[in-house]
């Protein structure tokens, strides 16, 4: 069915044209270039149904990641018209120019196409900044008996920090991880800093420092505030790594 | 089994973390101190005699029996200004794209992302470079010329010398350089009242109203100067301060 059977009755729907990055390295001779495809625009319609729709009419070659298609899972990020997004949280309604063009993140090892490998990164992030709790004392911890109570505001503030769907926005819209590929990005940060503020993780400022204190952690970051104004979760990334900032400054 | 990490032979270094505090701290005071110093200039454009009022004041005019003041507290003011200056522009230095891959990948960076805050990053690069130059001449030319300071000498340096564009070169980079550099300041360190992003935003708009402040008042002066140096053009070379002493043993015979 064509999506455009659902129409904006006030409105003739627009004819859109996706020019889109395809590139799959692992075929033989294939060379990066920009296809185009057209489709006629419907109501409601994400860059994610658009996709769908081209690989389901079009060109069943077309590859790019999705699973949830509704901003939770993190795989659709990708460069819609020069800016990292969700293509599942974009609405094709949101660009007034019809033409809009899908290239791949940055950063990221390409798949294929639209595709990239943002688990390679996030996995190499985690194994980075030990992303788990950290307690000398654990294996004394009597695992039948009840947990101690956390303040409900202490639970609420690092629930807020894990909220992160590592999507790899944040790395694609900054440009010093552009620039600095060992740079750890903000969705590390992020990471961190809900550790850091976990009471049941036992390490300490110096602790972190030994993770982020350097010119790839921490201190790299230039503050151009691409993962702050991007981030299709909205975390506090400014504030956060200000926290972090001042933090290991001050050890 | 206690901690999974790995015993690390080795703590890492401090210097890193004191490097990123020296250059928020070396611009912090550079970055005050333009806010003054520009406003202090600009007293030319309440006429010569209070310019040269502030520029006495400054030089603690009042501490000095005689009135004159000690011209080498602008030289020694200089030659701190360099000394952070110079220690704000090693600093700076590692923050600048290293070679021409990193400079396109943020030039493309900045093309397609439709992003304030990357471009302004990039006009901290550019000013910044401009600064190297300009702000560096400025404070060794003040710094080595003591008792130089005069509206009418001034005058003389825009108008006759030429150094006008040299001085609204300076002006409008360390203007921009300046307000940019206090803003994200503040958001680096989180420095900020209220919410983040209800004050980052109140933030940005008072840092573009300073801009447009101190750039409007800093070229009036830099013009009031030109003017000035105009008008004394056919006139013999001499200080304010000259004057008005000579005008009133004139009067006083």
């Amino acid at each position: 069915m064509n999506p455009s059977a659902e129409k904006n009755p006030t409105q003739a729907p627009r004819d859109l044209t996706f020019r889109i990055l395809r590139y799959n390295q692992h075929l033989p001779g294939d060379k990066p270039r920009v296809q185009e495809y057209h489709l006629q625009e419907a109501l409601g319609m994400t860059i994610f149904i658009a996709l769908n729709w081209i690989r389901e009419h079009q060109d069943p070659t077309l590859q790019f990641d999705f699973v949830c298609r509704a901003g939770i899972c993190g795989s659709c990020g990708m460069i819609v018209n020069g800016e990292p997004r969700l293509a599942c949280r974009t609405l094709t309604r949101s660009y007034e120019n019809p033409e809009i063009t899908l290239l791949p993140m940055p950063v990221f090892e390409l798949i294929a196409d639209l595709s990239v490998n943002t688990g390679k990164d996030m996995r190499r992030m985690a194994e980075r900044v030990e992303s788990w709790i950290h307690d000398p004392e654990q294996d004394k911890i009597d695992i039948s008996a009840l947990e101690p109570a956390m303040e409900p505001e202490v639970a609420e503030e690092i629930y807020e920090l894990e909220r992160c769907i590592e999507c790899g926005i944040c790395l694609a819209a900054c440009g010093t991880r552009r620039m600095r590929k060992d740079f750890l990005g903000a969705a590390g940060f992020m990471r961190v800093a809900r550790f850091y503020k976990d009471p049941r993780d036992k390490r300490t400022a110096d602790d972190f420092y030994e993770v982020l204190g350097d010119e790839h952690g921490v201190f790299g970051c230039m503050t151009l505030l691409g993962c702050e104004d991007y981030c299709p979760k909205q975390l506090p990334h400014q504030e956060q790594i200000a926290f972090l900032r001042r933090k290991l400054a001050s050890t | 089994m206690a901690y999974l990490t790995l015993e690390r032979r080795q703590k890492k270094s401090k210097v890193p973390a004191r490097l990123d505090v020296a250059q928020s701290l070396t611009g912090l005071v550079l970055g005050l101190f333009i806010l003054g110093h520009i406003l202090f200039v600009s007293a030319i454009l309440l006429g010569p005699e209070v310019a040269y009022k502030v520029d006495k004041a400054l030089e603690a005019s009042f501490l000095d029996p005689e009135g004159h003041g000690y011209s080498y507290l602008v030289s020694l003011a200089a030659f701190t200004i360099a000394t952070i200056l110079i220690v704000h522009a090693g600093l700076g230095l590692r923050k600048f794209p290293a070679s021409f891959r990193q400079y396109r990948i943020m030039q493309d960076q900045i093309e397609n992302l439709n992003h304030d805050e990357t471009r302004l990053w990039l006009m901290q690069v550019v000013t910044g470079f401009i600064l190297f130059f300009f702000g560096s001449a400025h404070v060794f030319a003040m710094m080595l010329n003591p008792g130089q300071i005069d509206p009418y000498l001034a005058a003389e340096r825009y108008f006759g010398h030429g150094m006008w564009l040299f001085y609204l070169i300076l002006l409008w980079a360390v203007v921009v350089h300046a307000f940019i550099g206090l803003y994200r300041v503040l958001l680096k360190w989180g420095w900020l009242c209220g919410k983040p992003r209800q004050a980052r935003r109140t933030l940005r708009v008072v840092q573009r109203v300073l801009t447009a402040f101190y750039l409007l008042v800093g070229t009036m002066s830099i013009l009031y100067y030109v003017k000035l140096g105009y008008e004394r053009a056919d006139l013999p070379l001499q200080k304010y301060g000259q004057e008005i002493q000579g005008s009133s043993s004139s009067t006083h015979p």
